[in-house]
């Protein structure tokens, strides 16, 4: 955020603009106007959110510039990124402390701190500047200090801090700036002085309107100009203040021909130098806006007065007085234009940039309305406030940059109950919105949020801007890490607008969000939104590009193919892209995933038929397209190959001429495997996995029983590529393969040589081994791996590390009590392990196990203490979020296996209830929490909360996990929560009900009993 | 006022205004003419009886009223005024039907020797390029401005002709003349045409696959240094986009959005918009 430049300068008519410029001009310096540029350049790039660029710019200034120039670049740099005290240290390092460099940097470190909420700073920095020039500033300071101190002041009267500018334009007289400068800052002071003294008690009131007094004559002692007319202004208006308005107005009236000279001078200026603005300066709007002013307080007062009524009071007269001093009395036939309606509404039309435009253009649609219900009738209209309601809102904007969130708020509450509709409204709203926020007041936020949806969602010139800044709202929330609030918001403005252009691009970012933190449920449900809603939109493609692509990271290889098969045929008839290449290559490896080797290897020869052709090149329009087409290429040829490796079965259709013996095709697959292999480091002789590759086919030859050339192949490895893995570690890599390819008696049979100890493999190679077999769950192989390492480890680290894994893979095979002596035996080594939080959530569930299994009361107790004492070690100790989540899920199910199902039920409700869905870290565990609440409610029949759990979870996860069991809990809890039929009872009523005449027997007035057979058959 | 001088008034037949230009008529009152000036470098206006172009020597010679000659070099000179050729205006409305092409060239030729330095020649040129590039002749279109811009200063090239040229040397694989013309233009102290030149030169290394440099050297320029130059922002914010999204730089889809809400209507937002 910037401080606004009110400059003395921009305030400053005649000839001191040209005589200042010129000196400006005069001292810049041979290339200031590249640095100047390459400043802005730098501020641009920051504000616009790319300070890595900026950095690089800097980089570039280092090389081409003078100090002065770096040192202002780096600064900007730092300040833009809230690095304030390292900028204060730069300062501080220059040598020059009073150059106009070095104060020009001190001001945009101010700036600094002021957008970054410290405007105590600023003020410190601004304050100590006009100290230090308060007793005079050498003659080449001389422009720089008025421009900066004036422009001080200025941003303290709109900060409302009208006191400390009086004070800071009293430093600057003392400083004794040339004449003119001196007559401007005279009467401004005065001008503060008289708005001071309007709200000041009595005592204080005089004081300030004596000064003010003298301030005002000893201008007019200094001739007829600009600040002449000002003077008699302010004396006017102290006078107007103490009540005394004949007085008032006999000022201005007697001065007026020396007012409407300066008048005159003015206008000519403003056609010389065709500068309408400077029409602003005349002192006929303020006397007029005044005059205008007294007439309207008149009018008000008599009104008031024919009100009361009273003995010696005649109403008529009064009103017809009253409308006189609103719209002029008449006499002779002719109407006075000496009226309040007359003066204010030519202040508004004619001086519109004058800060009295706002109040008369007000004052003024008052006495219309007034008018028009007292059947007056006018000729004008009612004047449009659009530009300068603006204005109004400045005070509060500058509370709000100042971090003031409660006075801005009243001051915006305030401005909006008088302007409430126009665009700059809209944008105070969003403004007062983001105050709320901060303030944590989430009613009003949400009051103001609706607001801007009812009062301009329908209005076809607002909706536009009023989406934005719920937009913007919603991204306010997140910035401050309200994720839920965030979302609610983004609902509200989807819901609200949903023709709004930016829709379909926040629905995306939204999916993005969670895409990126792999929170791939929560990502579909908005990229289905989009497919569903915004077909024609630019991110409808890259929804369903990425529907796929969540699918295929989550492991759903069916919904993946279907996703990406929608996606490729929505691309017929568009330019081809790289995007589509990478689809089909996704296709085929979610083919290969889910095991379909047949229609994966045909896939993936397909994505390699395109790439090897030479129309791949419609599919890059970007050199990062080539380069990733390069790698899916490669990674087709190798899957290929992997693809007919691991081919079993027959083909479906058995080609003529060829026998449906399996093994004769499991043969002639393999060989298929062996020539791609052979073809793939043919062509990527220097990729990692062509050793692999390498060595799958002397695996593959071997299995086919052909010696010699598996150990061909194997001796190639070793020739070329003597430091590969599979080189270095033949029996562990032909021990992968053979599981890989389905052969596990002799993977087994091979790993077990390699933890036999009569092989030479480093602590290393076994560990990686057996973290291999952990992760491909054969558990009794991979403890042999860790009880190896463990035997081989020398040092409590290795070994630490070594019980660590050896707990992990006990606790999967189902052997708590090893599991925990192995774990404990951690901490026995490392009582501040690193691993303290993974150990303490195995050991919490294996102590928990123990505890279920046992049948004595005593220590089945204490094992379940030992397990809630893990989680505590686990609060204690974890950092992140989803930690936290899981330790509190792991709580529930210690609770449950321990039998105390209510408060298992009140833990997972409490990770329920207070963990955020739109917290990408905690969803999956509020997932989890939910699944297991379910179960534990329909356990106990508690359809009520069922119902709601089940409906809330279907809200925010639509796509998740338990969608079919959500609603059947639904159904379960309507059927168990209608309620039971009744046979009818007659009403009970004083009177006696018309006896019927009964078709048949009367049914017994009793009602069924819930659940009764009855009941049953009536519903 | 174009479309209204007194030529396209009387001749509305193509074959016969043709015909007329033909004759040499908007050639007729050639090198002299009247109240004519340039401005200098430190802001004289120096009004000239005649002002001729030597285009060897980079320098004008201007006539004064007892028929004094001065010579000011061309680097001086920053502005230019003489009257135009007659019935140049017409060249534009000639330019929709291929059948005069033949006879135009010949003339917009002439126009660009008689008026070389003095501004008309830009205009001339740029409807040549017109022709040329609807009869596929780039290297021509290319070789007939690289005459014209040696002889003027890059600000009196309307941004339009600029892009065009800039556009067409890319095209033709020229990046060392595309640099060259870049760097001129980036030294003419004339936002609109300095705004232009960074945007090409974003091109220019976007093309070649360098985007960061196409970011910091163009685009990024273009839209903040530049950020008064209207016209060229829609493009540069969709091209910083384009840069972003081919560094895999997630604020690609806020430089979007800003393109979207900035610039609503314009191509680039309806190319890369919502």
């Amino acid at each position: 955020m910037k401080v606004q430049g009110h400059t003395y300068l921009s305030n400053r008519a005649g000839g001191l603009v040209l005589s200042l410029l010129a000196a400006v001009a005069l001292s810049t310096p041979l290339h200031a106007q590249d640095v100047e540029a390459e400043l802005a350049f730098i501020s641009g790039l920051n504000d616009l959110g790319f300070p890595d660029y900026a950095e690089t710019v800097l980089d570039q200034i280092r090389a081409k510039f003078p100090r002065d120039a770096v040192d202002r670049a780096e600064l900007k740099v730092m300040i833009n990124q809230n690095k304030l005290d390292q900028a204060l240290k730069l300062i501080e390092a220059r040598g020059d402390k009073e150059s106009i460099t070095t104060w020009k940097m001190w001001f945009e470190l101010a700036e600094g701190y002021y957008a970054w909420g410290q405007a105590q700073n600023f003020e410190e920095i601004y304050d100590r500047f006009v100290k230090k020039y308060s007793k005079g500033a050498p003659d080449e300071m001389r422009d720089f200090v008025v421009n900066y101190s004036y422009r001080y002041s200025q941003l303290l009267v709109m900060t409302g801090q009208r006191i400390k500018s009086v004070e800071a334009l009293r430093t600057m007289l003392k400083a004794e700036p040339p004449k003119h400068v001196d007559r401007q800052i005279s009467i401004e002071l005065a001008e503060l002085m008289m708005s001071l003294a309007e709200e000041a008690g009595k005592e204080e009131r005089k004081k300030l309107f004596d000064e003010a007094e003298t301030i005002a004559k000893k201008v007019q002692w200094g001739g007829q100009d600009v600040w002449f007319g000002r003077s008699v202004v302010v004396m006017a208006h102290m006078r107007m203040i103490a009540g005394d308005r004949p007085g008032a107005r006999k000022l201005i009236l007697d001065y007026l021909p020396i007012l409407k000279g300066i008048h005159e001078s003015i206008k000519e200026e403003v056609l010389a130098r065709g500068e309408e603005d400077l029409l602003r300066l005349t002192p006929i709007a303020q006397c007029r806006f005044l005059l205008g002013r007294l007439h309207h307080e008149e009018a008000l007062a008599l009104y008031a007065k024919a009100e009361e009524g009273g003995e010696d009071v005649e109403p008529r007269k009064l009103r017809k007085k009253a409308l006189g001093h609103l719209i002029g009395e008449v006499k002779d036939g002719k109407r006075s234009k000496d009226a309040a309606l007359y003066h204010l509404y030519n202040v508004f039309v004619k001086y519109p940039s004058t800060t009295w435009a706002v109040e008369a253009g007000r004052r003024s649609n008052e006495i219309i309305d007034r008018l028009e219900r007292m059947g007056v009738a006018i000729k004008i209209e009612k004047v449009d406030m659009t530009e300068v309601v603006a204005i109004q809102f400045r005070e509060a904007r500058g509370l709000f940059a100042q971090n003031n969130f409660k006075d801005a708020a009243e001051k915006y509450r305030e401005v909006l109950n008088l302007f409430p509709e126009y665009a700059v409204s809209l944008d105070a709203l969003g403004e007062l919105a983001e105050i709320y926020i901060e303030l944590r007041d989430e009613e009003y936020a949400q009051l103001v949020v609706e607001y801007i949806a009812d009062r301009f969602g329908q209005n076809p010139t607002y909706a536009s801007k009023a989406g934005n800044i719920l937009v913007r709202i919603a991204r306010s929330y997140k910035r401050l890490e309200y994720l839920d609030r965030s979302n609610e918001v983004y609902e509200f403005f989807f819901d609200r607008f949903p023709d709004h252009p930016d829709v379909p691009r926040a629905i995306f970012r939204r999916g993005e969000e969670f895409f990126r933190q792999d929170v791939h449920d929560a990502a579909i449900v908005y990229y289905a939104r989009i497919v569903e809603n915004y077909p024609k939109s630019s991110v409808y493609l890259d929804a369903l590009h990425r529907i796929g692509l969540s699918y295929f990271t989550s492991r759903k290889y069916d919904e993946a193919i279907a996703a990406f098969d929608t996606y490729l045929g929505a691309l017929k008839g568009q330019t081809p892209r790289q995007t589509q290449i990478d689809a089909m290559y996704r296709v085929a490896d979610a083919y290969r995933n889910k095991g379909e080797m047949a229609e994966a290897s045909i896939r993936f020869t397909q994505v390699a038929k395109i790439l090897q052709s030479t129309g791949r090149a419609v599919y890059e329009t970007a050199p990062s397209d080539k380069e990733r087409n390069d790698a899916l290429l490669e990674g087709s040829l190798f899957n290929r190959a992997n693809c007919y490796a691991r081919r079993k079965q027959p083909p479906a259709k058995i080609p003529e001429g060829r026998p449906s013996d399996p093994e004769y095709w499991e043969k002639v697959f393999k060989a298929s495997a062996i020539k791609y292999y052979d073809e793939y480091v043919a062509s990527y002789p220097k990729t990692a996995v062509a050793p692999a590759a390498l060595y799958q086919m002397g695996v593959l030859h071997a299995m086919n029983e052909d010696t010699a050339k598996a150990e061909a192949a194997l001796s190639r490895l070793e020739k070329e590529y003597p430091d590969s893995e599979p080189a270095k570690n033949a029996d562990y890599m032909l021990a992968i393969s053979f599981l890989e390819l389905g052969r596990r008696a002799k993977a087994i049979q091979k790993f077990k040589e390699m933890f036999s100890g009569d092989a030479t493999y480093s602590v290393h190679q076994i560990r990686a081994a057996g973290e291999y077999l952990y992760e491909a769950a054969e558990y009794d192989i991979a403890l042999d791996a860790f009880n190896r390492v463990l035997s081989m480890s020398e040092d409590d680290k290795a070994k630490e590390r070594a019980h660590l894994w050896l707990g992990k893979v006990h606790h999967a095979r189902g052997d708590a009590q090893k599991a925990v002596d192995s774990l404990e035996e951690v901490f026995r080594l490392s009582p501040r392990s690193a691993f303290t939080v993974e150990v303490s959530f195995i050991l919490g569930a294996a102590y928990a196990q123990l505890g279920q299994a046992d049948a004595d009361p005593a220590s089945r107790g204490k094992r379940f203490e030992k397990a809630f004492d893990a989680i505590k070690v686990i609060k204690k100790y974890s950092k992140t979020k989803s930690e936290h989540a899981r330790a509190d899920l792991e709580l529930a199910g210690i609770q449950g296996l321990w039998g105390k199902k209510d408060q298992a039920l009140g833990s997972y409700m409490r990770v329920w209830l207070l963990r955020s869905s739109s917290d990408p870290e905690e969803r999956p565990y509020k997932e989890q929490a939910f699944g297991k609440a379910l179960e534990i409610l329909l356990e106990l029949e508690r359809w009520e909360d069922v119902k709601e759990v089940c409906e809330e979870y279907l809200k925010d996860y639509s796509r998740g996990q338990f969608v079919r069991e959500a609603n059947r809990g639904i159904s379960q809890s309507n059927v168990n929560l209608a309620p039971t039929q009744r046979a009818p009872v007659a009403p009970e009523t004083d009177e006696a009900a018309p006896v019927e005449p009964a078709a048949e027997p009367a049914a017994e007035p009793i009602a069924e009993p819930a659940g009764s057979a009855a009941a049953q058959a009536a519903e | 006022m174009k479309g209204e001088s007194k030529l396209n008034r009387v001749t509305h037949d193509p074959t016969l205004m043709a015909a007329t230009l033909a004759c040499g008529i908007f050639l007729a009152s050639a090198p002299a003419v009247h109240a004519d000036f340039v401005v200098l470098k430190d802001g004289t206006r120096f009004d000239a009886e005649m002002i001729n172009y030597n285009g060897g020597r980079k320098e004008y010679a201007l006539t004064d009223e007892i028929g004094a000659v001065i010579r000011k070099p061309a680097k001086d000179v920053i502005e230019i005024s003489v009257a135009p050729p007659p019935g140049l205006d017409r060249a534009e409305g000639m330019l929709k039907d291929p059948a005069n092409f033949e006879t135009l060239v010949p003339v917009l030729q002439k126009v660009v020797e008689e008026y070389r330095g003095r501004k008309w020649d830009i205009e001339a040129a740029g409807y040549l390029v017109e022709v040329y590039l609807k009869q596929d002749k780039t290297k021509d279109a290319i070789a007939i401005s690289d005459e014209v811009f040696a002889h003027s200063q890059p600000r009196w090239v309307p941004a339009a002709y600029s892009r065009r040229y800039l556009d067409l040397l890319v095209k033709d694989g020229q990046a060392a003349a595309v640099r060259k013309r870049v760097d001129k233009m980036l030294l003419s102290n004339h936002p609109p045409t300095m705004a232009i030149a960074c945007l090409v030169r974003g091109d220019v290394l976007m093309t070649e696959g360098k985007f960061k440099e196409a970011l910091l050297e163009g685009y990024f320029r273009t839209a903040l240094i530049y950020r008064d130059v209207r016209s060229v922002q829609a493009e540069a914010l969709a091209k910083i986009a384009k840069c972003l999204e081919g560094l895999r730089d997630p604020r690609a889809d806020k430089m979007r959005q800003r393109l979207i809400e900035r610039y609503p209507n314009s191509r680039w937002a309806n190319e890369f918009g919502g």
